[in-house]
């Protein structure tokens, strides 16, 4: 759970901080989990397989959000759209999985890291 | 008002978590050296297994039921502890960390207040942001706070104590079963007539000052809405956790270090008292999320001993490198924590074969002779000066170790 949030006291002079990442991407340390990235769906959202995920369980998913859930034993993640009357994970591909009562939701990714 | 809080299953309910294979499947989890079971669920329950169980007996019936198994890991346990830990102390001003997955949140005695709504919010936080299911009792008195929770989790997992028909749910609980009192304990007791919780309660007060130990007498206190101040221990812990909140805050990793010192020092006197060795440590340290003026800094660091040990120099070394690393300079600290996990009997340690520790009588020796002059002439009386740490490691067996999902970056859980 490594990671420093907050803001720097302002009585603290005028020192120069470095800039640190976990100030800009994470927002609630003990709610953040970070995963891996395994496949292609979510390219066009400009995630790669590969990538590092920055979850966060405290951020209520909505419309518009990439969702993390347990699908199949597996984790999954995809972009929630609205349909009509109801909600479904879609993969961008005109694939949707829709979202009932014993979805589990893991939690809302806020961010992506990616070495070049 | 006093709330017991802890984790369903915490070991097994932490594996599951990452594993979304695993929803509704039994998981046990092995001890140092995967020697026993030390940890299951209530789907490894029913399928007749339990707390105890030796391994080599065990193995082939959990593979025949399809029974997860797991070696104990103390690093993604310590690592998820503290992030409820960290969700208790932003929800209420003072918490009390008894167990790595134990806690007391203390609240104020309000007029008309909401408790069970309060407790309905922090069960539902924790769960929503670590997945991790807990309950919750709620009481006047820490002894009843943990009876309630007993209760809570087969009753929707909260529950408070001025609810209950109170009489009729002590009489259903045996005497041994009550915080502090022990099978030794409650031996003696039934030879006096007192088989249950009820019974204890009803012991007069008077009587219980003069035929009791001091913590016998304190229990029945609690039992009837009497808060004892003083710290009430089980006969036997599986983990010791030591930690106190700083009255003003401290900012300088010298006086983080005595604070710790002080508290191992603690912690190592009861694993001593209790013949346990302890082979992984954590350290927490955290500021004060009420504080909104200052930065925000809460971080947890664990590290394996090299072999399992009730040495203090070893121990208090090993936490002061943790400490060490854990700190960063500008923050007002509020917290400073030792855990020591898995814990298991100092006698049975097993001499290795290779081992070139051949000072282990010696340091033995040294201990004893620490532990008694500090009991005669007070603690600290002798105390450790430096630590030192060494980078032989211990070869442990863990043939079923899961992943450090959380604090590994090689070990993430993947997604598709």
């Amino acid at each position: 759970m490594a990671t420093e949030t907050g803001f720097p006291s302002p009585a603290r002079g005028y020192e120069a901080q470095a800039i640190n990442l976990n100030e800009l991407l994470v927002r609630n340390p003990p709610a953040t989990f970070y995963m891996r990235m395994q496949g292609v769906q979510l390219v066009y959202r400009g995630i790669l397989s590969g990538d590092l995920l920055v979850v966060d369980r405290s951020r209520p998913p909505a419309p518009g959000c990439l969702v993390v859930f347990r699908q199949d034993g597996d984790f999954t993640c995809r972009e929630l759209v609205r349909d009509g009357d109801s909600l479904v994970f879609a993969d961008g591909a005109g694939n949707g999985i829709r979202v009932c009562e014993e979805t589990e939701i893991f939690g809302t990714v806020t961010g992506v890291i990616r070495k070049l | 008002m006093i709330f017991h809080i802890d984790a369903n299953s915490f070991y097994a309910s932490c594996e599951r978590i990452f594993r979304p294979d695993l929803a509704d499947k039994p998981i046990v989890v092995l001890s140092n050296n995967d020697g026993i079971v030390i940890a299951l669920n209530d789907e490894a329950k029913k399928q007749g297994f339990a707390r105890g169980n030796a391994w080599f007996k065990v193995s082939a019936d959990c593979a025949a039921k399809g029974v997860h198994v797991f070696s104990s890991n103390y690093t993604l346990y310590a690592d998820m502890s503290a992030r409820i830990v960290s969700i208790y102390n932003r929800l209420c001003p003072e918490v009390e960390v008894y167990s790595i997955d134990e806690c007391f949140l203390y609240y104020p005695d309000w007029k008309c207040p909401d408790y069970e709504g309060i407790a309905r919010h922090i069960r539902n936080t924790v769960l929503r942001e670590t997945g991790m299911p807990v309950s919750i009792g709620i009481a006047p008195t820490r002894t009843l706070a943990k009876i309630c929770n007993k209760l809570a989790k087969k009753r929707g997992g909260v529950l408070a104590w001025n609810t209950l028909r109170k009489d009729d749910e002590l009489r259903a609980i045996p005497v041994g079963d009550v915080w502090g009192i022990g099978w030794s304990k409650a031996a003696f007791l039934r030879r006096y007539g007192i088989a249950t919780a009820f019974d204890l309660r009803s012991y007069p007060l008077d009587l219980a000052k003069k035929n009791l130990t001091i913590t016998g007498f304190r229990t029945v206190q609690e039992l009837n809405e009497i808060p004892a101040n003083e710290r009430i221990e089980s006969e036997k812990c599986r983990n010791i956790c030591s930690s106190k909140s700083f009255g003003e805050p401290v900012t300088e990793l010298s006086e983080l270090e005595e604070a710790l010192a002080s508290y191992t020092e603690e912690a190592v006197s009861r694993l001593r008292a209790q013949k346990s060795a302890v082979s992984y440590v954590s350290v927490f340290l955290m500021t004060n999320p009420w504080d909104e003026s200052g930065p925000q800094y809460c971080n947890q660091l664990s590290a394996s001993l090299q072999k399992p040990t009730s040495f203090l120099p070893d121990i208090l070394g090993t936490a002061e490198t943790l400490l060490r690393t854990l700190y960063r300079s500008g923050y007002r600290y509020r917290k400073v924590m030792i855990n020591l996990l898995g814990l298991e009997d100092d006698i049975v340690l097993q001499k290795d074969l290779f081992d070139q520790d051949s000072g282990k009588q010696e340091s033995d020796a040294l201990m004893r002779c620490f532990d008694e002059i500090n009991s005669r002439y007070g603690r600290n009386t002798l105390r450790v000066g430096t630590g030192r740490s060494d980078s032989r490691r211990w070869a442990m067996q863990r043939r079923f170790l899961s992943p450090a999902y959380t604090t590994d970056v090689r070990s993430l859980p993947e997604v598709h």
